[in-house]
């Protein structure tokens, strides 16, 4: 086949180049049929049955042809409470097709995907991997009938009226806004290009490990690891070649902080990994970018190349691989081994990726928050940053604030902020709970509004969901049980099978049919999954369910009617209606 | 000490472990002075005529007439015990439960080679419906203890009747467990 | 030569010599501490880390015990009641999650699933069961691929290769859709004594070669004659 031979002349044939390769076809074909896998699988020395492995495990990566205009509808909580059925069933109506299907002349497939990182102006949907915001019934007519008359995605979007900041730009061209509605004092200070590397360029590696690690910096990926440790240890392992690793796969359902630092921060971002670079001798850098922000890939690279013709990046090639769809591999692990071209399962740790880490080498992997905080850092002094927020949490915090609040968006806050002063600043309404750190996070009523966000207290990632008094905290669970069982990698027993499990038995109790002692099994079964998984995704999954359980028990008690432990619910009428059915009864 | 009064019963099952009972030997003359036996298959008794100790369910719920059973079974017993593999996890019959009825009906009376090309499959009132699938015994009521085995052995079920009827805690030795 | 450095580690409160950096399942069971253990066998280079019966805590947190090598005064607890529970726990997971017909399988007695539920004294599942539906692959040559008994431990998939060197199984989709597939050009080759070799690998009834099965009589199967829990 003469286009794969272009796609992997270009690309190159060895197995980390496997998901760019993937992505080329996916995107060109409309899928990948096992045709093409085993005609992949001869090129690239595998077996068609290492190719399947891969495909089969990232979200938009299909087997099945997904159709000449691939559509795919943010299912996150926050687009279902932003009427996202209503605009599921508006394609649903005007596609004549169901979701998870593609219209019989092959032009449109509809599908559901995970939060795509638009929470702040919902509901969402990706359009040939073209994220368009804000969409109402209007639009979404506007916008098929003209694909229909094939005018061109980026014309249509053009028509729409292009987003602020840098989303307006030649490289970026969306309708998507930054929203950036509180501006602290440390992130937002003007950015000068080039200042961070010149003052570390000045400092010894050693120096500048100091002063990140005086200045408390912890990881803003979620697990809040001490940055500066993290480079220590990678700097102290002896290795020939050393990575730096850019985790841009934003993907707690929420979130959306990354996105607008990939656009407007991304020199700042540059500036931290080159310094991160210099701290732990690396000579490579990625940026793994999740495939819903793939429309930002263009403005990255095109930072990239000014920076490499400015002379800032002579010897640190950084590039941009696209993730494909799959929460699990903003694990760093996982991403890992997708940076390998291989499925983003996670590995067993010891060792860990500052020993070994990508292609066995060293690797520092930081959130991109992370390389533009440790950027202002050496700016502006340690003290600068550790001034600020508390003890255990230093700095500042950039929070995605989303849901039933009157103004969505960004906001820099110090740690040690409060939940109700948040809430009166994004003007929430009526708010009656709060998820906090997105679905791997910690669910809290109103009556714990005066806790904290910091580490010892409230830690968060960054996500920040709001809910009113009108949302079913049963509705949000389900979401969120039904994100962790679609984005489990499937490779440990209690994750895989233990998430199943929670799932159907928060569906007990929502419908209704559980007794007491189901109440006892959320927590023994959430003990176990969290206990037992092999990485962070099975160990925060039954979170939601567990502190929503312990802070507002008597939404769970009000929600069970029956009390007798003898009798369960069975429907018999509906276990045989098959059988009347069979007998035309 | 007044005897202690025991019902069995096997809805969606072989009578497997009915007959493992009767393995326990020569400790039925020994239990037959400890126990009486109320409504069950080896008395032949059909309703129960008293308040009943322990009850024992062989088999899982297949139909309408299973689910009927079982929940009687758990209104007139104090102590309920899953014994076996079909009344634990459906068992054998439950091989069943990733087919429709249909396929299930249509190859029973029609594919097989002992079919009698009668081509009907029967239905009358007085004919048990069959359910979806099959359910294990605890999907349904509160089961008690469970004895597992296909069948479960002979000393497992007086082991653990040994107990329930000196009122001790229930303990089964390791060796005693099994699945098949 | 010397034998290697010992060091003291200490299991439910009591201390332990034992040989430094060596696998921590291994180690305790040199000690006569037997750890359940479904992906993990004596022997193997890497461990796999997928199963998570052989859960313990370590220093306080919970941990696979295969994917941890020994370290100096490596505090672990072992025989709590919640431990065995939580490694149970995970064992009926699996029963809940496959279809386990013990009574029809080629592979009892023979299974090591079911000597470790045994050897945990599981007398049901505490969840309920799925009866998720599995295909059933019989198209290879020498091997049928029986997935409504895959715990998904990857020993198939990470482990084994042919004669040549080449994988036969692959694990494919994600969550609680993925499962294994058997490489139709690969499984060709494989001789009947390979081919017995992954049908021995596999820890349950998943993998089986065309033609065996049944074949030792009631009473006489491994884990009859030897079950997990006596003390040796």
């Amino acid at each position: 086949m003469h286009k794969l031979d272009l796609i992997i002349q270009k690309e190159g044939n060895s197995q980390d180049r496997l998901i760019p390769i993937l992505w080329e076809i996916q995107k060109d074909i409309g899928c990948i049929s096992l045709d093409t896998q085993t005609d992949l699988s001869k090129k690239l020395n595998l077996s068609p049955a290492e190719i399947q492995e891969v495909v089969s495990f990232y979200h938009f990566f299909s087997e099945e042809y997904r159709g000449k205009h691939q559509i795919y509808i943010d299912s996150s909580i926050i687009a279902d409470f932003h009427d996202r059925n209503q605009i599921k069933t508006t394609f649903e109506n005007e596609l004549k097709i169901n979701t998870g299907s593609v219209t019989p002349c092959g032009t449109f497939g509809l599908f559901e995907t995970s939060c795509i990182g638009m929470s702040d102006q919902s509901p969402a949907v990706l359009i040939d991997f073209i994220p368009v915001p804000s969409l109402t019934v209007e639009k979404v007519k506007i916008i098929l009938n003209s694909l229909k008359n094939g005018i061109k995605l980026e014309e249509i979007i053009l028509s729409l009226g292009l987003g602020d900041g840098a989303n307006s730009s030649n490289y970026i061209q969306s309708n998507i806004n930054n929203n950036i509605v509180k501006k602290g004092h440390f992130l937002f200070k003007k950015w000068s290009k080039g200042e961070a590397i010149s003052i570390a360029s000045q400092m010894s590696p050693e120096n500048i490990i100091q002063v990140i690690s005086d200045s408390g910096l912890k990881g803003r990926g979620g697990a809040g690891f001490p940055t500066g440790l993290k480079w220590k240890l990678a700097k102290e392992v002896p290795s020939d070649k050393k990575y730096i690793v850019c985790n841009a796969d934003e993907g707690e359902p929420g979130t959306f902080k990354d996105r607008v630092l990939l656009t407007e921060f991304i020199g700042l971002l540059l500036e931290g990994m080159i310094i991160a670079s210099k701290a732990v001798g690396a000579s490579k850098g990625y940026i793994y970018l999740r495939g819903e922000y793939s429309y930002l890939k263009n403005h990255i690279e095109r930072q990239i190349l000014d920076f490499k013709e400015s002379g800032f990046i002579n010897s640190f090639p950084i590039e941009v691989f696209l993730g494909a769809g799959a929460y699990i591999c903003g694990e760093e692990s996982a991403l890992l081994e997708s940076l390998e071209g291989k499925r983003g399962e996670p590995r067993i740790k010891p060792p860990f990726p500052v020993e070994q880490g990508l292609f066995g080498c060293p690797t520092v992997v930081n959130n991109v928050e992370t390389f533009v905080l440790a950027a202002q850092i050496i700016r502006f002094g340690h003290e600068s940053f550790s001034s600020l927020g508390t003890e255990s949490s230093r700095g500042i915090r950039l929070l995605s604030i989303s849901g039933d609040v009157e103004k969505p968006g960004i906001y820099e806050y110090e740690w040690g902020v409060s939940i109700s002063e948040i809430l009166r600043d994004c003007k929430a309404i009526e708010p009656t709970f709060v998820q906090v750190g997105g679905p791997s996070g910690t669910m809290i009523s109103n009556k714990e509004f005066d806790r904290k966000i910091s580490h010892d207290d409230l830690p968060t990632g960054g996500s920040f969901m709001v809910f009113s008094k009108k949302r079913s905290l049963f509705d949000i669970l389900s979401n969120f049980m039904d994100f962790f069982v679609d984005e489990s990698c499937g490779n440990c027993t209690p994750c895989r099978a233990g998430n199943v499990i929670l799932r159907d038995l928060l569906t007990k109790v929502k419908t209704g049919k559980a007794r007491p002692s189901d109440l006892n099994k959320i927590k023994d079964w959430g003990n176990i999954v969290s206990k037992t998984s092999r990485c962070g995704l099975g160990m925060t999954s039954p979170n939601p369910l567990l502190t929503s359980l312990k802070s507002m028990p008597e939404y769970f008690e009000n929600a069970i009617t029956n009390k007798d432990e003898n009798f369960l619910d069975f429907d018999i009428e509906q276990a045989t209606a098959e059988y009347k059915e069979f007998h035309n009864e | 000490m007044d005897k202690k009064v025991i019902s069995t019963i096997s809805l969606a099952g072989c009578f497997g472990c009915h007959m493992s009972f009767l393995d326990i030997d020569l400790k039925l003359l020994e239990l037959i002075e400890l126990v009486e036996f109320n409504r069950s298959p080896l008395t032949d008794i059909k309703t129960f005529s008293k308040r009943i100790d322990i009850g024992i369910i062989e088999g899982g719920c297949s139909n309408d007439e299973n689910v009927k059973v079982l929940k009687d079974f758990r209104k007139n017993c104090d102590i309920l015990i899953s014994l076996g593999e079909c009344a634990i996890m459906g068992g054998l019959p439950a091989l069943r439960n990733h087919l429709t009825l249909k396929e299930c009906l249509e190859e029973a009376y029609f594919n097989v080679p002992t079919s009698n090309h009668n081509q009907t499959i029967p239905r009358h009132e007085d004919l048990p419906q069959l359910l979806d699938k099959v359910y294990p015994c605890h999907e349904l009521v509160k089961i008690d203890y469970f004895l597992p085995g296909c069948p479960p052995s002979g000393e497992i079920i007086w082991q653990a009747l040994a107990a329930l009827i000196k009122n001790d805690k229930l303990e089964i030795s390791k060796r005693l467990i099994k699945y098949d | 030569m010397s034998s290697p450095k010992k060091i003291p580690i200490t299991v439910d409160g009591k201390k332990y010599d034992v040989p430094k950096n060596i696998n921590l399942v291994e180690a305790l069971s040199s000690q006569g501490i037997r750890v359940p253990t479904l992906c993990w066998y004596k022997g193997m280079d890497d461990c796999l880390g997928t199963c998570r019966v052989c859960t313990v805590n370590v220093n306080g947190r919970p941990s696979a015990a295969c994917t941890l090598n020994t370290t100096e005064e490596m505090k672990i607890e072992f025989d709590t009641s919640e431990l065995n529970d939580l490694r149970k726990s995970i064992i009926e997971l699996l029963f809940v999650e496959g279809n386990h017909y013990c009574p029809s399988c080629e592979k009892s007695g023979d299974c090591l699933l079911q000597a470790e539920a045994q050897a945990l004294e599981m007398t049901h599942s505490r969840f309920p069961y799925e009866f998720n539906h599995y295909e059933i692959d019989y198209s290879g040559e020498m091997i049928i691929l029986e997935r409504n008994r895959c715990v998904h431990c990857k020993r198939c998939t990470e482990l084994f290769t042919n004669d040549d060197g080449e994988k036969v199984f692959s694990f494919i989709g994600k969550g609680k859709d993925t499962q294994v597939v058997i490489n139709k050009e690969t499984e060709k080759s494989l001789s009947k004594h390979k081919a017995q070799e992954a049908m021995d690998l596999c820890p349950v009834g998943a993998i089986l070669v065309k033609g065996e099965g049944f074949k030792t009589p009631y009473g006489e199967r491994k884990f009859e004659k030897e079950p997990l829990w006596i003390k040796k």
